[in-house]
């Protein structure tokens, strides 16, 4: 018992070491206790009102990007009065031959569309039949053949305007890409 | 030996048939109608046909087209759209020197045509019809829909993509302790 208390000199113990800049620290401010109903109720009010927020800015916050193709653009606007021409009348005998070519043209888009209607009939038609085929010879295998394709996307080029040049010589240069970035 | 008999008799337990045993199991269409599906294959989800050109004359005719054949394949057409341009600046220099040649401003053009309700074997006939008629320097991607596709039609929200950050941020375990309640 003794030992313990001359163990328990004041000597031993360093007071603590008190000035202005400790006192100043924030390790020396006694840390306050948030009420858990207060930061409950606060973080609910937070919450709400964020998601207030976010549903009204969602209300009016889809606005496309404009398609510059489809507008006037500011230098062509400003320059229309220069543009402006006086409607063109045409003379019967070229009111009959523009009449004339319209109707040539549309018989022959007509041809063509029904060509491929036609095409789409059989097509589909033959597709239909050799599946139903396939079906009662064996049904696992198209099982197989008529799962949706995997092999999506799918990316096909249209034809060139003309074939390759003979000798061509690509000159140097740089592609940079100028797109409107709205971030 | 008739006392005997008659035990043996009693030990088997006699049931006759209820009057709903004979009728049978009541079939599914009694408490409710039965529809028959009848498509006969599986579909695909919604697609996105993008059209893209540097010239939008004939991409805008063919963009017609693109509906038009999908509506006599029997899909359904859900929309039909212009997306803004990529516009491109081309730089090219004089050779074997880095003077600019020629400066050339470029825009690849872009269509959608979004389809649905597609069967699954159609699909390619779909695909050869439109290849056949694809016209000169267009380039056609078939696709699924996806959200992003959706969500590059329109300007980025800034302040609201903040705010939603904020909401996830509360979701965040390091920062919900320091808000004292947990």
């Amino acid at each position: 018992m003794l030992s313990v208390i001359r163990g328990l000199s004041s000597l031993s113990v360093r007071p603590l070491h008190l000035s202005a800049v400790v006192n100043g620290s924030v390790f020396m401010k006694k840390q306050k206790k948030m009420d858990p109903e207060v930061a409950k109720q606060r973080e609910t009010r937070r919450r709400k009102r964020l998601e207030k927020e976010i549903r009204a800015m969602q209300k009016h916050s889809k606005k496309p990007k404009p398609i510059d193709e489809m507008s006037l653009d500011v230098r062509s606007s400003k320059i229309i009065n220069e543009r402006r021409r006086e409607t063109v009348t045409y003379t019967e005998e070229e009111q009959d031959e523009y009449a004339v070519a319209l109707k040539d043209y549309t018989r022959s888009r007509n041809a063509l569309q029904r060509l491929d209607d036609e095409w789409i009939r059989e097509a589909t038609r033959m597709q239909t039949k050799a599946l139903s085929q396939l079906k009662k010879i064996d049904p696992i295998l198209w099982e197989k053949a008529v799962q949706p394709d995997a092999n999506l996307p799918l990316v096909s080029n249209g034809p060139a305007l003309s074939p390759p040049v003979k000798g061509y010589v690509a000159p140097d240069g740089d592609y940079i890409d100028t797109t409107r970035t709205w971030t | 030996l008739q006392m005997l008999r008659r035990t043996s008799v009693l030990t088997e337990v006699v049931r006759f048939a209820s009057l709903r045993e004979k009728a049978g199991s009541i079939p599914a269409s009694v408490y409710e109608p039965i529809f028959h599906d009848p498509r006969e294959f599986p579909e695909h989800e919604h697609l996105n046909i993008r059209l893209q050109g540097y010239d939008y004359v004939p991409l805008e005719n063919f963009q017609g087209l693109v509906h038009r054949l999908c509506t006599r394949f029997g899909f359904n057409v859900l929309d039909s759209y212009a997306v803004a341009a990529q516009t491109e600046k081309i730089v090219s220099y004089k050779p074997n020197s880095t003077l600019v040649d020629q400066e050339i401003a470029l825009s690849l053009y872009d269509r959608v045509v979004r389809i649905g309700s597609v069967p699954a074997p159609r699909l390619q006939l779909l695909v050869n019809i439109l290849k056949a008629h694809t016209p000169i320097g267009v380039q056609v991607t078939v696709k699924s829909h996806e959200k992003a596709d959706e969500d590059y039609r329109y300007i980025p929200d800034g302040l609201l993509k903040q705010r939603q950050e904020e909401l996830k941020m509360l979701d965040d375990p390091v920062i919900r302790k320091n808000l004292g309640w947990e």
